[in-house]
């Protein structure tokens, strides 16, 4: 920016408080349209009130305007908030991002007075101005927002356009293509294709590359890089034993087949998917099911499944059509990838939680299949690549059309939508059955429980006419309309009233007695309790002495035999009126009349005798039946609880994704505001990574399936371009494209242009012609047989020269074991490492993993002996093993892992009971062969440990370490050749597990 | 002033895509791949610092500014009367009003109100610069406790600490730069104290969990089977392997950085168990911090450790309570339990910097993911409030004795001088040397910080 503009502004603004100049919102502002229809009545000249109209801007409005407004919206600012200047009239009535800041005689639609006024967008900042400011911005616009300022709109940056013609010419916009392998001068160095194009640049840099990795280290790099995993001492035998070419070859399709291939690829797009067995974040709910998604990458990559379909089925499964079952549940459970992102799943502003959810997926879409940073044009136009803030809305309609977020799993907590799968016809038929019995069982209870109740109300309607000092509601006598009703039990009589909330003040319900003789009474009303009833029942009692107002809570359960509360003791004459009434005067909930019982009592206030509905002879059968059905529901009941525990497993669901029954296009949410909705964005693409017209989504689709098509289309410029430079990247320990994860203008571009198109043109092609079909496996197998892969790591001090990060490849990479093999080749090593496929790693937890009070323990995972892959993922509670080794952070889309030396690595190697016990128990393996003198013990421990024969140095090294007693041992050194016990032997094999040759691909 | 810039922010960030900025702090890497103990170790700050360390007392759950330090006769005088104007959306509180059960009282030279729930830090009052006037994001604990740690109410940033250790490193080459003891496992756990896509060595040890201490041991310090002298012997005879592994391998900055990492893991073996032992304090300090009674017992060890930690170097000390100040019902209760575990040990914390001179270079911050509702709950509790709550600083360059900003009559919307989490994340990190806006991270193809596009200094809190 201009200095002069700046240091004007700085004189102006000097006095300026700097709490007004705080803006973090934007005010809204922008239309065009609004511009050309107001311009004319904005500039018009002033009438007869115009002076005094002036006068009320110049002493009302332009002094708050510069004290608190100016210092974030003036053209003269170092930076303008929003898009909006208000220093001048233009500015004003143009407005800025987000639309008109006012409208002429209307506060009330002025986006201005909503900002002050604090309703949304709150203006400013720093404090809502006072009441009377406010009323006088409000008058201001309803006379017309008169301002004589006439300074022209100030200089404004001018907004960048995104031309997206000019964008496709950026490289990895354009198509790839194959290239004719350049010619070189060493003709014998390349094995193959790939090889021509590196060597070409060595050549043409005068670097040259360095020898061929000697074969035990190739072999265990081999290993590593297809499997995760070591060769056996005995495969590394074998291996060494069959020198050649075509012994390699048989080796890497060996390899290429075996199970650990997909156990260790799949992982390579675990953590570009962020996957997790847990939400993570604020709650951190159980994702039971994601397992089914990780074992379908698992064993797309085993089957080779071609990665153009792989996209498909991630991006739209539940939208693609089957042949069968299996597939319908496989292509299901695929769209788990657009489901398992972290998600704050207790904002309790749904719209924006859906946004929010909307946005990772877009952003892991991006990235992950294009390399591309969408995130980054949810806010505005994307700074750096040509993706304008409507391809981004464009791409949300679709998404925001799709059902990720269903229901909620307590109040505010949202979860998240799971899908059944379908099932083994077996498996359906028994979960139907125990479904069936279990309604009948339910249905039996409840006939059986309706027979009770029947049973009591005869047994209370004799009571009720066997005892004259029990009066039910069918003999009181009524005032106002009630409903009589059933519902609740359990009740005196055939029913009980209620007043329906009507009518308050208009009903009552009196119960009259005759007392057989004077004295105290305990007056006893019954009633059907209830949480919504009247907790304040007005009763009025006549007594002998006169008249008593009482209240009742009907919301409490009746403590007297679940029937009768006590409302006070009375007394009561033979020759005066002893009435009891129930009103619903002054109440608010239901008031419940169903019956007045009188019990009366001695002079010591017993009951004088048992109420006379005890001794009924005519209750006595009703009684018995009712043990009876007593009897019946507690054995049904019991067969219930039988039949839940006997239940079969649950039917199969997966954490999957589905369309949204009312499927819309996206308005553009100004500076991602989703309350500050702009102009609506038909679904659509990524215009720059398009060619030909815009896609038409029918109106009843989502799109998904159709961008799914776009992205695993051979014409897409990106996507085949990314996943080759994926493989590249795991493979050769860096990408052609080094920020595997960004191929946008701020990515790094590709050291071997030609070579990174001629893979991906290739890679995308038809088998046939040297084609891979979209097989990841084809392209694995190329660029291993390359000589470029099988260089040795060696350093070159006049290439290191030249060369130091090893851009043109004139020697292999020296690559960091990924966590997971850490891990594993220690169980493999010490014999323990158990290979079978892991199923659900989070079956015993609940909704969440760990709830979020004070007294909450951390989740801690089972010990396990199975593959690192296998570990439950649970997010906020990562395996420490993992974690310190870089393990791929699943909150975010990970194509290159981290490589970090921390001292918390060496402390785990050093100090960790896992690497301490696996080298115990390798060490005990190894001297199971008890005819090996030290010296061969110490090459077996190296090839064991480490897959290649030790030097005579580091024998005799060993040899000494292990043939002396530890420090402080009573015995004290000896040049005997002992041989060494399991403890000392495991000391040594823990030094090799924490060497960085260990953790390392030399 | 605010400082201006010549640049705009849209120049300085294609200015740093194309390198010409280059990174914002001289020299500082920005990809991994380093040893570890140069991604920590000390640099310098943008600006003359006036603190060098921090401890942030984070008060887990949302403690009530209106039972506080927010002071408001209206709110004791209109008990039980209509909110009115509107309360915030999203709650369960109905708009009644609900007076504070604790008598407020002015404290110290400077006159602040504090109430009786608090009467030991009420007496370092003029030390304290209360901030009455902050605001936040989030309605519920995840995203408010995000935000307070991290800047962002919803997507995966890095914490505040995991800034502060990428900006300053570590004044002890054998110490963490960034320490968090008794963290929560709930509310995002370690995303509280993560380095998201910072380089891992920025990210906080942890000590302890969900507010409580325990044993107050980092994993796997040190070893029970191995004795020490084995252990250095089988160090020794790694680090000859390795150096051999070097030698072949030649200019290999991976192997030198693992060579390197095994040594200092080794010398903090030997340093940071000295440092976790407060058994090295007099009991009388000991018994200032409450350490020994039952209901600070816990609190304090946190406290002294905290300060033990900063005094050996470690930039940045968070300890929490755990999720405690939550009282949607039986504020009463709830509240003097919690005031009465940490009332004492905070007050002790600050005495005791004071008495070693370090509270000038230390800052403390004190204060929860939000405040609570002057409005009723239930019959006795008040819900989240995250419109307006307080949270006081005191310390290394902070203006002590003052009450900053307000909120309404009731103390429910912060209104005057209103700090937001982004201005309070702003001003700590000024405090500490750093320049929010210029302590940035390439990402994922573009610079991010800690306040995202916004924040902004707030100047008055700062002594002069």
């Amino acid at each position: 920016m201009d200095p002069t503009i700046d240091g004007a502004a700085g004189s102006v603004h000097d006095n300026f408080s700097e709490h007004s100049v705080i803006s973090t919102r934007s005010i809204q502002c922008s239309s065009m349209v609004f511009l050309s229809l107001t311009m004319g009545v904005g500039l018009s000249t002033f009438g007869a009130d115009d002076g005094q109209h002036v006068q009320f801007f110049e002493t009302r409005i332009r002094p708050v305007l510069v004290e608190h407004c100016y210092a974030c919206h003036a053209s003269t600012g170092d930076e303008v908030k929003g898009g909006l200047v208000l220093d001048s009239r233009a500015g004003l009535i143009k407005g800025g991002d987000s639309g008109p800041a006012l409208v002429k005689h209307q506060p009330d639609a002025s986006l201005l007075i909503e900002a002050l006024r604090y309703e949304g967008l709150e203006m400013p900042p720093a404090g809502k101005l006072p009441d009377e400011v406010i009323r006088d911005f409000e008058r201001w616009i309803k006379l017309g927002a008169p301002d004589p300022r006439s300074e022209a709109l100030g200089p404004r940056p001018a907004t960048r356009t995104i031309d997206i013609d000019e964008g496709r010419r950026f490289w990895s916009f354009q198509q790839p293509r194959r290239h004719a392998p350049p010619p070189v001068q060493a003709a014998d160095w390349p094995r193959n294709r790939i090889d021509h194009f590196v060597l070409a640049r060595l050549e043409a840099a005068d670097v040259s590359p360095v020898g061929d990795a000697p074969t035990a280290a190739l072999i265990r790099r081999i290993y590593f890089d297809l499997t995760g995993l070591p060769p056996a001492p005995s495969e590394l035998a074998a291996a060494l034993h069959e020198e050649g070419d075509a012994a390699l070859e048989s080796l890497v399709d060996r390899l290429l087949d075996s199970p650990q291939f997909g156990a260790h690829w799949g992982r390579h797009w675990l953590d570009v998917a962020r996957y997790a067995d847990s939400n993570g974040s604020d709650f951190n709910a159980t994702f039971h099911n994601a397992w089914r998604y990780r074992d379908y990458v698992v064993n797309a990559m085993n089957g080779d499944k071609p990665f153009d379909q792989f996209v498909r089925e991630q991006i739209a499964g539940d939208l693609l059509p089957f042949a069968s079952d299996a597939q319908r549940a496989e292509q299901l459970i695929a769209t788990g990838f657009l489901m398992l992102g972290a998600k704050m799943l207790s904002e309790r502003d749904k719209e924006k939680l859906q946004m929010d959810v909307v946005d990772e997926q877009i952003s892991t879409v991006g990235s992950a299949f294009m390399g591309m940073t969408l995130g980054c044009a949810r806010c505005h136009d994307h700074k750096f690549d040509p993706i304008p803030m409507r391809d981004y809305y464009a791409l949300a309609g679709i998404f925001r059309s799709s059902r990720t977020l269903h229901g909620e799993s307590q109040k505010y907590v949202s979860t998240w939508r799971r899908r059944g799968l379908p099932a083994d016809p077996a498996h359906l038929k028994a979960v139907r059955r125990h479904e069936q019995k279990e309604k009948e069982l339910g249905a039996a209870v409840a006939a059986s429980k309706k027979r009770l109740q029947k049973l009591e109300r005869q047994l209370n309607g004799l009571a009720a006419t066997a005892n004259p000092l029990l009066v039910d509601n069918v003999a009181a006598k009524l005032m106002g309309s009630w409903k009589s009703s059933t519902l609740v039990p359990s009740f005196i009589g055939p029913g009980y009233l209620h007043d329906d909330k009507q009518g308050k003040g208009s009903k009552s319900a009196s119960f009259t007695f005759s007392p057989p003789a004077a004295g105290d009474y305990e007056v006893r009303v019954s009633y059907t309790s209830g949480s919504s009833r009247e907790k304040r029942v007005p009763i009025t009692i006549l007594h002998a002495e006169g008249q008593a107002q009482v209240t009742l809570d009907q919301s409490r359960k009746p403590p007297i035999e679940g029937l009768f509360a006590s409302v006070g003791t009375f007394r009561f004459a033979m020759d005066r009126p002893a009435t009891v009434t129930i009103s619903n005067a002054g109440t608010t909930g239901h008031v419940i009349v169903d019956a007045v019982e009188l019990v009366q009592l001695d002079a010591a206030g017993a009951p004088v005798a048992a109420a006379a509905r005890e001794t009924t002879d005519a209750a006595t059968p009703i009684r018995t039946e009712m043990a009876a059905v007593k009897k019946e529901i507690a054995d049904l009941e019991q067969q219930e609880k039988e039949h839940a525990d006997a239940a079969p497993p649950p039917l199969p669901q997966a954490i999957a994704v589905a369309e949204l029954d009312e499927i819309d296009d996206c308005a553009i949410c100004i500076r991602g505001e989703h309350h500050n909705r702009g102009e609506l964005v038909p679904r659509g693409f990524l215009q720059v990574a398009s060619t030909g017209a815009p896609p038409t989504l029918p109106d009843g689709e989502s799109g998904r399936r159709q961008l799914a098509d776009w992205i695993a289309s051979p014409d897409h410029p990106l996507t085949g371009r990314v996943i080759v430079n994926r493989v590249w990247h795991h493979l050769i320990g860096a990408g052609l494209v080094r920020s595997v994860d960004n191929f946008g203008q701020l990515g790094e571009r590709p050291s071997h242009p030609e070579l990174l198109d001629d893979l991906a043109a290739r890679f995308v092609s038809p088998s046939g012609d040297g084609g891979f079909a979209w097989s990841i496996k084809q392209l694995v197998r190329e660029i291993v047989l390359s000589r470029t892969y099988q260089l040795a790591s060696d350093h070159d001090e006049v290439s290191w020269t030249a060369d130091p990060e090893n851009r043109l490849l004139w020697h292999a990479h020296r690559k960091r074991l990924p966590a997971e093999s850490i891990r594993d080749s220690m169980l493999a090593i010490s014999g323990t490492l158990d290979l079978s496929p892991g199923g659900s790693p989070v079956e015993g937890l609940g909704t969440l993993v760990n709830n979020n009070s004070a007294s909450a323990k951390s989740y801690r995972s089972e010990e396990t002996s199975k593959r690192s892959l296998y570990l439950p993922i649970i997010r906020n509670e990562l395996p420490a093993a993992l974690t310190a080794f870089d393990f791929a952070d699943p909150d975010l889309v990970v194509g290159r892992r981290p490589v970090t030396n921390v001292p918390a690595q060496a402390l785990l190697l050093m100090n960790s009971q896992f690497v301490m016990d696996s080298a115990r128990l390798t060490a005990a393996a190894l001297l199971r062969d008890s005819a090996m003198t030290t010296e061969q013990l110490v090459a077996a421990t190296y090839r064991r440990v480490l897959a290649r024969d030790p030097t005579p140095t580091e024998v005799e090294q060993a040899v000494s370490y292990l043939q002396v007693a530890p420090p402080g041992a009573t015995e004290g050194p000896t040049d005997l050749p002992v041989r060494p016990t399991e403890t000392r032997l495991g000391r040594f094999v823990h030094v090799l597990f924490a060497s960085t040759e260990f953790r390392m691909l030399d | 002033m605010r400082t201006r810039r010549s640049i705009s922010r849209r120049d300085a960030m294609l200015r740093t895509a194309s390198g010409l900025g280059g990174l914002v702090l001289g020299g500082l890497p920005a990809q991994v791949g380093l040893a570890g103990s140069s991604q920590t170790s000390a640099r310098q700050p943008h600006h003359a610092p006036r603190a060098k360390r921090a401890i942030f007392l984070f008060m887990h759950g949302g403690p009530s500014q209106v039972d506080t330090f927010d002071y408001k006769p209206r709110l004791q005088q209109d008990d039980g009367k209509e909110l009115p104007f509107d309360a915030a959306s999203n709650i369960d509180a109905v708009p009644k009003l609900m007076k504070s059960p604790w008598k407020f009282a002015q404290h110290g030279q400077s006159g602040r109100w504090v109430s009786e729930l608090l009467p030991n830090i009420a007496r370092h009052v003029d030390d304290l610069c209360v901030i009455r006037s902050m605001y936040s994001r989030g309605q519920s604990h995840g995203q408010a406790v995000s935000m307070l740690h991290t800047g962002s109410d919803n997507l995966v940033r890095p914490s505040v600490g995991a800034w502060v250790s990428y900006g300053l490193g570590t004044e002890n080459p054998d110490l963490p730069a960034f320490v968090s003891i008794s963290p929560a496992s709930g509310h995002g756990g370690p995303r509280n104290y993560g380095c998201a896509f910072l380089p891992a060595a920025h990210q906080a040890t942890a000590i302890g969990n969900s507010g409580k201490l325990g044993d107050a041991k980092i994993r796997h310090l040190g070893n029970t089977t191995i004795p020490p002298e084995e252990q250095r012997e089988q160090l020794d005879l790694l680090q000859a392997i390795n150096h051999r592994h070097l030698e072949r391998a030649g200019r290999d900055k991976q192997i030198r950085g693992a060579i390197e990492s095994f040594e200092l893991a080794y010398r903090m073996q030997a340093v940071a168990p000295d440092v976790l032992d407060l058994a090295r304090e007099t009991e009388q300090l000991q018994r200032a911090y409450g350490i020994g009674a039952k209901a600070t017992d816990n609190f304090g060890r946190q406290c002294l450790l905290a300060r033990r930690l900063v005094e050996s170097g470690v930039r940045y000390v968070e300890v929490s309570t755990g999720n405690v100040w939550d009282q949607h019902s039986n504020l009463k209760s709830g509240h003097e339990k919690n005031a009465l575990a940490t009332d004492q040990p905070v007050a002790a914390l600050l005495a005791d910097l004071k008495a070693r001179g370090l509270l000038e270079e230390t800052l403390v911050v004190w204060g929860g993911e939000f405040g609570r509702t002057p409005i009723v709950q239930g019959s006795n509790g008040r819900d989240h409030n995250p419109q307006g709550f307080t949270t006081w600083l005191a310390g290394g360059g902070v203006q002590g004795g003052l009450a900053y900003g307000n909120t309404d009559e009731f103390g429910y919307y912060a209104r005057e001088d209103r700090v937001h989490m982004h201005d309070l994340h702003a001003t700590m990190l000024h405090l500490l040397g750093l320049d929010h806006t210029r302590l940035t991270y390439r990402y994922a193809g573009r610079d991010f910080r800690l306040t995202d596009v916004y924040g902004d200094v707030v100047q008055d809190v700062i002594a002069g």
